[in-house]
């Protein structure tokens, strides 16, 4: 029996992988960003809470030095501290904003797309009324009504983020309407519903990933508007809109307290662009 | 296509489009009223206290019409609409469309300005970007632009400030006007800068342009920003295309193929970009002006919310909505003028 050297096929994807990354600046840089994020609201778990609340009022307003590396705010609480506590908060926004939006954008879409006639014309009608609605002058009146706070803001968001989704899952389900495999399915004796959720569905979900993660950076930049007026996060919970406007107070002389939080969502935001681009650029070679 | 088809259809087409209007209309009134319907604090109770006896509290209710079933709430809501009346604020006790009257021209004045710095600078930045793509031009153009579509809009206006008016002293403090020019102007359009023009009050214009400098330069810089980039990619599609292949093969000069084939084709969609980019404007707006002390609209629905003021901070949301909905209506019928194949 000859022996031939197969690299075994781990190695072979990982190789490709390694290549796809090298290829894409925009798509590393973006999962760099994303991860280091993602790493820190992670490592947020490790403190305890008291660490991020711990005020010491003798060391207010300290510009970044040796013990507090970002520096101190008003009541003397660790800007560093504050910053990892506040990523925490943010992607728990994220996640919470992906997982109504996306599955409800998703699911909608894709039925409109695959079902056509007025089902399709109503569910447009409707991703074009929403569509045509402030996002975050509504997601302000809706948590001005509901009342401040993390889940209602993400909520709120969440409401006026899925019709591109829609949209984008739509586009996918109508070109597979009339492909082999769900003619196929539909002679087998499928119901409509078990084609849609379990043929046409789990195709259109890298399309709305794609979308999803090009939207992120609005959804970030909202949200972090949203606690800037102090809707979201409430104190003491740290979040960096509300840091930012935390800051302002003593924005001529001390700026570091409005910069650090404000540089913190800049490359989040940041990750989800670049990252969002990166995945377009790779899937949709028309663009290159 | 003889005449008579020709009216039919340009009818049919008013008809849909009028219709799309009503219904969006239709929705953004219905989410503002459900919001302020379905607020977890009871009204009534707001009104009547804790200990009101049950009678008292239907008396209020009935007064506030809170028993008649929603869709007749609704329709009462949609008439004192068409009516302008929009409830009455709580914290400056006139009329909430009186108060909108008021801050809407600041708003508007601000987001003019910011809306022209975008487009001039934001359209011929993209060309370029999508002219030099490989290079080191284009790099920078994306680089510059960058800054404006991933940070947060408040925060720019924040260090806008310190760096230019704290550090550098090149702008003007925050608010409107200087001291020694409030209230020196009478108010004829609203616009300070307009109603200074007609007053002759050169001064008071060129103290007004002085302090809508900055502002206006950050919340135009983050519309290039967006606009710069969408342009970047509309053209990047268009310059892919074998028609502009066979121009530069016909010997014409770089901008001719550029600006005389190219871009006239993605006119269309650009004119979408611009009217998103204007939605974006306003609701940086909100965000902005209170860190310039912009007496507009957006410290308006902020103060408003601060009070607790839902009526106001609802009242702001119907007219930007509205604002919303026109400005997608132009957007529309600007674009089935610009491309003749949307009118045949």
């Amino acid at each position: 029996m000859t022996q031939t050297l197969v690299p075994p096929s781990g190695a072979r994807s990982s190789a490709r992988l390694i290549t796809l990354l090298r290829r894409n600046g925009s798509l590393t840089a973006g999962l760099l960003l994303i991860s280091v994020f993602v790493i820190t609201a992670l490592i947020s778990f490790a403190f305890p809470d008291a660490a991020f609340y711990e005020q010491s009022l003798g060391d207010r307003l300290l510009s970044p030095n040796a013990t507090y590396w970002l520096g101190t705010d008003d009541l003397g609480r660790d800007l560093l501290m504050r910053t990892i506590a506040g990523a925490r908060v943010t992607l728990l926004m994220v996640l919470l904003v992906a997982l109504v939006a996306g599955p409800l954008g998703l699911l909608l879409g894709a039925t409109s797309g695959y079902v056509g006639g007025w089902l399709d014309k109503a569910l447009m009608r409707l991703t074009d009324i929403v569509l045509a609605l402030p996002r975050l002058v509504l997601a302000l009146a809706l948590a001005a009504a509901l009342g401040a706070g993390v889940v209602n803001a993400a909520l709120a968001i969440a409401i006026t983020t899925w019709p591109p989704y829609a949209r984008v899952a739509r586009a996918e389900a109508m070109a597979l309407r009339n492909a082999d495999f769900v003619i196929a399915a539909r002679l087998q004796g499928a119901s409509e519903g078990r084609i849609v959720l379990r043929y046409v569905l789990p195709l259109c979900v890298s399309s709305v990933l794609v979308r999803m993660s090009l939207d992120m950076t609005g959804v970030i930049l909202t949200a972090a508007g949203l606690g800037f007026l102090g809707l979201g996060a409430q104190p003491p919970m740290a979040e960096w809109g509300a840091m930012v406007a935390a800051g302002r107070s003593t924005l001529i002389d001390h700026p570091w307290v409005a910069a650090v939080p404000g540089i913190a969502i800049f490359l989040a935001s940041l990750g989800f662009n670049l990252l969002g681009e990166g995945l377009r650029d790779v899937l949709d070679p028309r663009n290159t | 296509m003889s005449a008579y088809l020709h009216r039919r259809q340009i009818l049919q087409r008013l008809v849909g489009v009028f219709g799309t209007l009503i219904l969006t209309f239709i929705g953004l009134t219905a989410t503002t009223f459900a919001i302020g319907r379905f607020v977890p604090v009871d009204p009534v109770a707001v009104i009547v206290g804790d200990r009101a006896s049950p009678e008292a509290y239907q008396k209020v209710r009935a007064e506030l019409g809170l028993d008649k079933p929603v869709l007749t709430q609704y329709a009462n809501y949609l008439g004192k609409l068409v009516t302008l009346d929009l409830g009455q604020s709580l914290v400056t006790r006139s009329p909430v469309s009186q108060d909108l009257a008021k801050v809407f021209p600041a708003t508007f004045e601000l987001a003019s300005l910011a809306m022209i710095i975008g487009v001039m600078g934001g359209i011929p930045l993209g060309v370029l970007a999508a002219q030099h793509k490989g290079d080191w031009v284009g790099a920078v153009c994306r680089v510059v632009a960058l800054p404006g579509y991933s940070t947060p809009i408040f925060w720019l206006g924040m260090m806008a400030l310190v760096v230019f008016y704290v550090n550098l002293g090149w702008a003007s403090e925050p608010g409107r006007a200087g001291i020694a020019f409030q209230g020196s102007v009478p108010v004829v359009t609203g616009l300070l800068t307009l109603d200074a023009a007609i007053a002759r009050d050169w001064a008071a214009l060129s103290d007004a342009l002085f302090h809508l400098a900055l502002p206006s330069i950050v919340l135009g810089y983050a519309s290039l920003a967006y606009i710069s980039r969408m342009t970047r990619s509309l053209m990047l599609d268009q310059l892919g295309q074998e028609f502009v292949l066979a121009a530069r093969a016909k010997g014409a000069s770089e901008s001719r193929v550029i600006w005389r084939h190219v871009f006239p084709n993605i006119l269309v969609p650009l004119v979408t970009v611009v009217a998103l980019a204007y939605a974006q404007l306003l609701e940086g707006a909100v965000l902005t002006e209170t860190v310039f002390s912009w007496p507009g609209l957006g410290q308006y629905m902020t103060t408003s919310l601060f009070n607790g003021d839902l009526n106001s901070v609802l009242g702001a949301t119907v007219l930007i909505g509205a604002i919303f909905i026109s400005v997608n209506l132009l957007s529309d019928i600007l674009y089935r003028f610009l491309d003749p194949r949307t009118r045949v």
